[in-house]
């Protein structure tokens, strides 16, 4: 698999993720927030064809992108919502699993926090968008918000394997095991931590 | 494995979790989606080597030193770092929460948007650095030093109730 980060510098950094098989030009973008000449460039330079767009919470990100990717792309989107921005989407739900690109793509809720909020698993990856970032649960969020998502996240993370590494929207990467154990967030649900 | 790691060359999908590395010289490399989580360096060089989406989290590396090296969103989690020197690296967006780090030097890095959440840092000294955006919260310090760097452009303090969910930005001795 292939992996490729990109980053889009607009108020504050945002990570896309660019990701393919090894042998093959069909690709899934993760959270495109726009569609700059890097991100063309990666494509492009790389032979890669758009087929599948994952939003792991549209209501949180800026998808200004995605009406110009469509242009260029024959690709669907996938989301929690029948349309994004007026663009029709492929509606997921927690507990689908896709196939996309020769790749499986589990689908996982986030219902506690929010029923428009899922997060994409691929092979020993795990897209989180905008939940949390490293060390730090919905960095944005209100209290109750972030107690919720913890609640959430812990859940959702007992059941995959603690070298999952973790892609967040904003910052970088992590694993299930480091914010599991560091991040006081999560690990202090007893005395409300995020509280 | 030692010999082609000691050749240099490109890298991708590599795992030496777990693996203890002693005494090499790294020369020019590449290495992309690699796994190092939890291994063991003692005495490793690493020159002029590229690190992208790699993982060293709970590693523990003793006389370690990277020079003209860079590291694109990898991750040190929980990692101890011990006489451990960067030198001339590009540092941007990479994970150090949680990690001990101690007879540490960075010197003439770019720090920006990287994580130190939690970390701590014995007799650490980041010099001519650029922390920009870094975050060093709830970081656990003797003897830190921000040299020559610009830790007033760094995040320093989790958000407060008062703060509108900002991340607050705060006074470091330096």
């Amino acid at each position: 698999m292939r992996l490729f980060t990109l980053n889009v510098e607009q108020q504050e950094t945002e990570n896309s993720y660019l990701i393919a098989p090894d042998n093959a030009s069909d690709a899934i973008l993760v959270d495109p927030t726009s569609f700059t000449v890097s991100m063309l460039r990666t494509i492009e330079d790389n032979e890669l064809y758009i087929r599948s767009i994952l939003l792991t919470h549209p209501r949180e990100l800026r998808v200004s992108g995605i009406g110009t990717i469509l242009k260029v792309y024959d690709a669907t989107l996938y989301a929690t919502y029948p349309n994004v921005h007026g663009y029709p989407t492929a509606r997921v739900q927690g507990g689908d699993t896709l196939e996309l690109s020769g790749f499986h793509v589990k689908v996982l809720s986030l219902d506690e926090y929010s029923r428009h909020a899922v997060m994409f698993s691929v092979s020993s990856f795990l897209f989180c968008g905008p939940a949390m970032s490293a060390g730090i649960v919905a960095e944005n969020g209100t209290q109750i918000e972030r107690m919720l998502l913890a609640e959430a996240l812990r859940k959702q993370f007992s059941m995959l394997s603690p070298t999952t590494l973790l892609f967040p929207l904003h910052g970088p990467p992590s694993t299930i095991e480091a914010e599991l154990t560091l991040n006081i967030d999560l690990t202090d649900p007893s005395d409300g931590g995020v509280l | 494995m030692y010999q082609s790691l000691q050749a240099g060359g490109n890298f991708s999908g590599l795992n030496v979790s777990q693996m203890p590395l002693l005494n090499l010289n790294i020369p020019k490399s590449e290495f992309r989606c690699c796994r190092f989580s939890r291994s063991a360096f003692r005495r490793m060089n690493f020159q002029d080597c590229d690190f992208i989406n790699c993982t060293f989290d709970f590693a523990v590396h003793e006389e370690v030193q990277f020079i003209d090296c860079s590291f694109i969103h990898c991750v040190f989690s929980g990692a101890r770092l011990h006489n451990f020197q960067m030198r001339r690296c590009e540092l941007i967006e990479n994970n150090f929460n949680g990690c001990h780090l101690s007879n540490a030097i960075f010197d003439d890095c770019d720090l920006t948007r990287s994580r130190f959440i939690g970390t701590h840092l014995f007799d650490t000294e980041i010099t001519n650095c650029n922390v920009r955006e870094a975050y060093f919260i709830d970081i656990v310090q003797k003897r830190l030093s921000f040299r020559m760097s610009n830790p007033k452009d760094a995040y320093m303090a989790r958000p407060s109730a008062n703060s509108g969910g900002e991340l607050g930005y705060a006074p470091i001795h330096t």
